[in-house]
This record gives structure tokens, C-alpha cells and sequence, in this order.
């Protein structure tokens, strides 16, 4: 088991109202699952996804990743534990814009502990054919280079899960299929994908369909 | 990454910039021209003349005002005293000795002057009064005009002989017919030893906030030297305290109206910088940046900003001073000098005011769930 989820709830406050966004949720994923999670808009599927990957503390309940309570952890353990196992790629990518490729993958040096050089990232990127885009900035690039661009990065640290936003949100059939099947790579190399979409285009690598409404888990 | 992100972004960094050069600029020009003022004032009340007398207190003023001294005389030590005294400010002190004799058919005043002119404590001024050589005396100019003295003539006086060390241009006052002596040297003359007629100060004033400076000082020197009066040429010490209390309004008005929309305006600059990049902070905590490294980013960034914008601010608001300063507060160029010390003061002040301008900004975004920035699309 690589992600488990007890009792999960997140409540938001807003305009003096409070919004359920996950209401006790329970959640087990094993190592090597490829595990879509799917709902109408607002059901708190990214809600889901964000505290399991640590980056949203849950307002009651305990996630355990590698056996670890990540909100149990102080904050810079957390960021730490982040950075070394976690990837996450967005739907927006969210590349840094004045930097070029490598420097955006750089960045993850200025992380405490992480250390990821430049022929690693060469290799990363010449396996994502981006290899002739590692000097150039992110507008200068297409949204598929770019989106594959954020997912080397996700793989930079060798993470052993990736939570992914709707990674082909944004990308033509094409470019969505190619990077579904990175996913798939990244999986079958004994990692771990949770992946939020709106569309069927991943169902094929999928190994679990999560279906979230009003948060909770109703399939 | 810092340098790269304020070329990518560089109109929003130079207006920040700039709203930090006018407020050093501004700081520098208004401190720069009081500085000057205050300077011309004080080199006005200089070449007029002490703009404070203290006499002994049985003085009587016809007799001085026809004299132009008193004729009763007063410890030298009251000088000490008043040197002591923390709660009077002055800037220059000096003890005189004054008879009136006649010499070669002519009446004249022999003046002693203290060789030692006083200063507070740590005080480097210019001197205001020449120290005289005990052998030598100074001749006014209508008396060495009269007797046809010369510089380095020998004249007798009361019995001794002295050399003119120089004879003075006119003043158009009764100095022209003054003989001057080492204050030590006339006492002794004299037979006055110890004695003195009259305590000068220029710039004396009390540090006691009030309508009536005269009226305070005197109430405070009743205590410190109950036997002496003092007189004060007060057009000169009203005016100078006029042009004070304007500079010191300017600053305590619209200095501070100008600094807080220079603050506005670099917190506005930077809630644009930070609102342009906060999928660049969600990013950076996704994948492990502390708050601290992240607002360390936005620091570094206000904090250049006031280097830079100290030493262009400090450079262009000397430039404004010494080419537009005269017109502004009247007076002389000469009197604006650039005050290098404010560049340090600056250096320090203005990297620290654009970081509390920012402060606000940077928290506010830092202090974002990762998670509400990223969801955003």
C-alpha cells in the first residue's frame, strides 16, 4: 500500500457558510495502481487529490503515504517528503516562465536534500522529446512540449507516486495520448498514478476508477 | 532566477524602483536645503554680530547703550557655568573685557578677547572670532586711519609696548575705533585680573518648545547666573527661529504625506508582482520551497530595489538641491553642500522602508494554501 486515506474531511469556509468538500473519506492505493479519479465539476476531486499529495491539510482525518502521516509531520518535513516522493503535474503545467526548461528543472536543486543534475535531466528529456527545448523558454513552446516539460519534472526526484490534475486537460488527442502513456511508463517502472479528468481518454491504463461526488466516494 | 525574473518583469520592478528614489530624493533634497538654510541662517547671525549678550546685572542700559559695553565688570568663571548648563544650546561662547580710554587725544575702546572660544562638547565649528597674540593687538580702522597705523607698527598702550598685528577693514560700527588685546593681556593691564564685562553667545537658545525664546532663556540663565541680564538682538534670533520652524514644518507636513504614498505605491507594485506570480508560488511550495525561501525571493527583489533606488534617489536629490535649491528656500548656492552622511542613512533606511512598503504584499501571498492557488484553473 502506498496512499491511505481514513476519515477524510475538508470543510471550507466561505462567506460565512461552510462548504463540504470531502466528507469522510476512506482511501487505499497500492504501489504499481494507475488510479483515475472522476466526477462532475466541484465534487472535491482536486480537493482529494491535493491532501492526499500533502499540499491541503485535510480538517479532520490522517493520510498515510509510505506509512507516513504526512499532516503529522512538521511543515518542513512535509515540503521535504513532498519533493522526495511525490511528482505533480497540473493541468496548467505551471513552468516557471522567465527560466528556460533545464533551469525550471534546476529548480528542484534549491529544494532541501534534492539533488538531480543536468545529464539526468538530459536523459529525462530526451525520453519526453524535449531533448532540442531544454534552452528554450516556456513561450517559445507548444502545450504539449510544455505539459511533457512539467511531467519530466514530476519524474526528476524519482518519485514513487504522481498526482496528476487533469494532465490532458488542456492537450489534443495526440499530446494527451502521449503523455497518458509516460504515465503508463512511469507505472509499469513500479511507480504509482492518481490521476483527476473530466474524460474516458486514460480508461485504458487505468487499473481503478475512483467516482467522487459531494465528496464522497461513491463507486 | 532573481535577476532573470526582474528582466522578465522589468517595468513593474522600475516603477517600484522609482517610487523609492522619490522618497529617498525627496528625504535628501528637504534635508539638504534645511541643512543649507540653516547653515545661511546661522552664517547671517555670524557676520551680525552674537545675537546674545549676558552682562552683569547692575549694568546700567543707558550707560551701556550710549557705550556700547558695560562699564561694570563680572567673573570669568560665569562662563563655566553656562558651559555646564545642558539645557541651553549654543554654538559658539566667548568672554570679553571692554574699557573705554583716551589714546594719543582720542577716545578708544580697548577690547580683550578670550583666546578660547567656546563650543559644546564634540562641537567643530568655524571660528568666529580671531585669537590675538598676547605681545600684539588688532587697530580698528578709523583709528588706524586717524593715527596713521600701520601692520607692524609699535604703539604704546597704558605703558606697554605692543605690535600691531593688523589693522582691520571698516565695519561701519564703533569696532572701527576698538583696540583689540588678548583678553588675559588687557586684564592684566588693566589690573583686572579674573574680570570680564560680557559673555557672548551666538545661536543661544533654550531646548524648551515656546512662543517667547527671549522670555525662557532668561528665566533659565536667572538660575545658572542670578547677577547678569541678558540682551538679545532678537530680529535676528526671531527671524532665524522663523525659517526653522518653516523647514521643520515642511518636514513634519509633507514629508510624511509623501513617504506614505511612496509606501502606497511600492505595495502596490509589489501586490502586482506577487498577484502575477502566484501560480509560481503554488508551484514552488508543490515541490518543496519553505514560505521562507519563497518570500526570501520577494525580498531580495524590494530590497535591490532600495539599494539601487538610495543611491540614484541620494545622487538626483543632491543634483536637485545644488541646482535648484537657491531658488527654492533663497539662499546662497554656496551654502548647499551635498551630506554624503545621508547616502549611508540611506543605504540602510531605504532597502528596510521598501520592505515594510511590501511586507503586507509578500505575507499575504506566502501565506496562501498551495492547493487554492493551483485549483484555480
Amino acid at each position: 500500500m502506498i496512499v491511505e486515506a481514513k476519515g477524510l474531511v475538508k470543510i471550507f469556509k466561505s462567506g460565512g457558510r461552510q462548504v463540504t468538500a470531502l466528507d469522510n473519506i476512506d482511501l487505499r492505493i497500492d504501489q504499481g495502481e494507475f488510479v483515475l479519479i472522476k466526477g462532475p465539476s466541484g465534487c472535491g476531486k482536486s480537493t482529494l487529490l491535493f491532501s492526499l499529495g500533502g499540499l491541503l491539510k485535510p480538517t479532520s482525518g490522517a493520510v498515510r503515504i509510505l506509512n507516513k502521516d504526512i499532516y503529522a509531520l512538521s511543515e518542513n518535513q512535509r515540503l521535504k517528503f513532498r519533493s522526495q516522493e511525490i511528482g505533480f503535474v497540473f493541468q496548467s503545467y505551471y513552468l516557471v516562465p522567465y527560466l528556460n526548461v533545464m533551469e525550471n528543472f534546476m529548480l528542484l536543486n534549491k529544494v532541501n536534500g534534492a539533488r538531480v543534475t543536468k545529464d539526468d535531466m538530459s536523459r529525462i528529456a530526451k525520453r519526453l522529446h524535449l531533448e532540442h527545448r531544454l534552452d528554450h523558454k516556456p513561450s517559445e513552446m507548444s502545450v504539449g512540449e510544455k505539459q511533457r516539460a512539467s511531467l519530466a519534472r514530476a519524474l526528476a526526484l524519482k518519485p514513487k507516486l504522481i498526482l496528476a490534475d487533469e494532465p490532458t486537460g488542456n492537450l489534443d488527442p495526440e499530446n494527451a495520448e502521449e503523455v497518458l502513456r509516460y504515465l503508463e511508463e512511469f507505472r509499469k517502472d513500479g511507480g504509482t498514478v492518481v490521476m483527476v479528468t473530466h474524460g474516458s481518454d486514460a480508461d485504458k491504463y487505468a487499473t481503478r476508477n475512483i467516482k467522487v461526488d459531494s465528496g464522497n466516494i461513491i463507486d | 532566477m532573481f535577476w532573470k525574473e526582474i528582466l522578465y518583469r522589468k517595468f513593474n520592478f522600475i516603477l517600484g524602483l522609482i517610487g523609492v528614489i522619490t522618497a529617498v530624493m525627496l528625504v535628501v533634497v528637504f534635508y539638504t536645503l534645511t541643512s543649507a538654510s540653516q547653515n545661511e541662517t546661522r552664517r547671517l547671525t555670524r557676520d551680525m554680530g552674537f545675537n546674545l549678550r549676558i552682562v552683569p546685572k547692575e549694568t546700567d542700559m543707558n550707560t551701556f547703550w550710549i557705550s556700547g559695553y558695560s562699564n561694570i565688570t563680572m567673573p570669568e568663571t560665569y562662563v563655566n557655568r553656562l558651559m555646564e548648563e545642558k539645557s541651553i544650546y549654543y554654538a559658539h561662547l566667548t568672554t570679553t573685557l571692554h574699557k573705554k580710554i583716551t589714546w594719543r587725544d582720542k577716545e578708544v575702546v580697548l577690547t580683550g578677547i578670550s583666546p578660547d572660544e567656546l563650543e559644546p562638547d564634540g562641537g567643530n565649528k568655524s571660528k568666529m572670532i580671531f585669537a590675538i597674540t598676547p605681545s600684539k593687538v588688532y587697530v580698528g580702522f578709523e583709528l588706524a586711519k586717524a593715527l596713521k597705523i600701520h601692520q607692524g607698527d609699535q604703539v604704546e598702550v597704558l605703558g606697554q609696548q605692543f605690535e600691531v598685528e593688523k589693522t582691520l577693514s571698516e565695519t561701519g560700527s564703533d569696532d572701527d575705533i576698538r583696540i583689540y588685546f588678548d583678553l588675559k593681556t588687557l586684564q592684566t593691564l588693566l589690573k583686572m585680573e579674573g574680570r570680564i564685562t560680557e559673555i557672548m553667545a551666538l545661536n543661544c537658545m533654550c531646548s524648551t518648545e515656546g512662543d517667547d525664546p527671549l522670555g525662557l532663556l532668561r528665566e533659565s540663565l536667572e538660575n545658572i547666573l542670578p547677577n547678569t541680564k541678558v540682551i538679545m538682538n532678537k530680529a535676528i534670533a526671531v527671524s532665524r527661529e522663523r525659517q526653522r520652524k518653516m523647514m521643520d514644518n515642511y518636514f513634519s507636513i509633507v514629508l510624511p504625506i509623501v513617504l506614505a504614498i511612496c509606501a502606497f505605491w511600492i505595495g502596490g507594485m509589489a501586490m502586482i508582482n506577487v498577484s502575477q506570480r502566484r501560480h509560481e508560488i503554488g508551484l514552488l511550495r508543490s515541490i518543496g520551497f519553505s514560505t521562507t525561501k519563497i518570500s526570501l525571493l520577494f525580498f531580495q527583489r524590494v530590497i535591490l530595489a532600495g539599494i539601487v533606488g538610495a543611491i540614484v534617489g541620494f545622487a538626483l536629490g543632491t543634483w536637485i538641491s545644488l541646482g535648484y535649491g537657491s531658488e527654492v528656500i533663497k539662499v546662497t548656492a554656496k551654502s548647499i553642500k551635498p551630506i554624503y552622511n545621508l547616502l549611508y542613512w540611506a543605504l540602510i533606511a531605504a532597502p528596510l522602508f521598501a520592505a515594510l512598503s511590501a511586507f503586507i504584499p509578500i505575507m499575504h501571498a506566502i501565506g496562501q494554501q498551495p492547493a487554492q492557488i493551483l485549483k484555480e484553473d
